[in-house]
């Protein structure tokens, strides 16, 4: 697995248990109500189980998995997957810190920015790798 | 594919159905308004799918394909992977038992069904969790630490 899926991988598990704990929180909340400010975690739980932990673990799967160039970088240019692997995280943090403190607007469409170039380096990535091999053989 | 995998895939797939199952109720409460309570089946739905389905889809694969130390090398803690399974399982139909239905004060039982439910999707998690993370690993690693086993061996030879 290259360094870069490992991290991918990695941190999609750390929002995977922060997601679930803040699921969690919020499922007591509802049974036994502790305090209503926990209802505020609900959007975080959404973008954190979403982006961070699921769509982070495909991205992280299918840089590892997808068919490698035979000739030149087995996975492309190295770069490009960790400045998604970045500018992807930055935009879940920046969305989850805008939604913490109240700062939805301006703060979810600097983050969504963020994952869009995010995607974009992604896409343009991995395209050529969705391929066969058979025209080899 | 292991044995527990199977589970994992065959639940999944049950979970996809259920949550299919569940769409067509409330598309048809908002179409005629045929089963009021439905509506409250909406965090249900959510949660067959992405946690039933699609998360659990994603443990069963990744415990059986994700890299071990060597082909012949165990896949981790299994009991700990089966209490994963176990409580993903029973914590996610506790859910949807206690969920619609839950928030009244006096329930105290359905209300500490929906906490249990909870406590057990969160403890399924974290046991997810610890089972496949030392198995999400570089190849390098595995090459050097194959390299210094092997060099042990000869050494003792």
């Amino acid at each position: 697995m290259p360094r870069a899926s490992v991290w991918m991988i990695r941190t999609s598990l750390l929002y995977f248990g922060l997601g679930l704990l803040f699921g969690a929180l919020m499922l007591i909340q509802k049974a036994f109500p502790l305090n209503p400010v926990l209802w505020m975690l609900l959007p975080m739980h959404i973008e954190i189980m979403l982006f961070g932990w699921l769509i982070q673990l495909v991205l992280g799967v299918a840089y590892w998995i997808f068919p490698r160039f035979v000739e030149g970088k087995a996975r492309g240019n190295e770069t490009e997957i960790w400045i998604t692997f970045v500018l992807f995280n930055l935009g879940i943090v920046v969305d989850v810190i805008s939604a913490l403190v109240g700062f939805d607007g301006f703060g979810t469409l600097l983050g969504r920015l963020l994952q869009i170039i995010a995607v974009g380096f992604f896409i343009h990535l991995h395209w050529a790798r969705v391929t066969t091999y058979r025209h080899l053989h | 594919m292991p044995t527990l995998t199977r589970y994992f895939i065959k639940s999944g797939l049950i979970f996809f159905g259920l949550a299919i199952l569940t769409a067509l109720l409330l598309a048809l409460q908002e179409a005629f308004a045929l089963f009021p309570a439905s509506v409250k089946l909406m965090p249900v739905f959510w949660h067959f799918l992405v946690f039933g389905w699609v998360t659990q889809i994603i443990m069963g694969v990744s415990v059986w394909m994700f890299p071990r130390k060597t082909r012949k090398a165990s896949r981790g803690d299994e009991t700990l992977a089966w209490v994963a399974f176990i409580l993903l399982n029973i914590g996610l139909v506790l859910r949807a038992v206690a969920e619609p239905w839950a928030g009244n004060p006096m329930d105290t039982w359905l209300n500490g069904t929906l906490a249990a439910s909870a406590v057990l999707q969160w403890a399924a998690g974290m046991s997810y969790i610890i089972v496949i993370w030392p198995r999400v690993r570089g190849r390098r690693k595995r090459k050097r630490k194959r390299k210094s086993k092997k060099q042990e061996a000869s050494n003792h030879a």
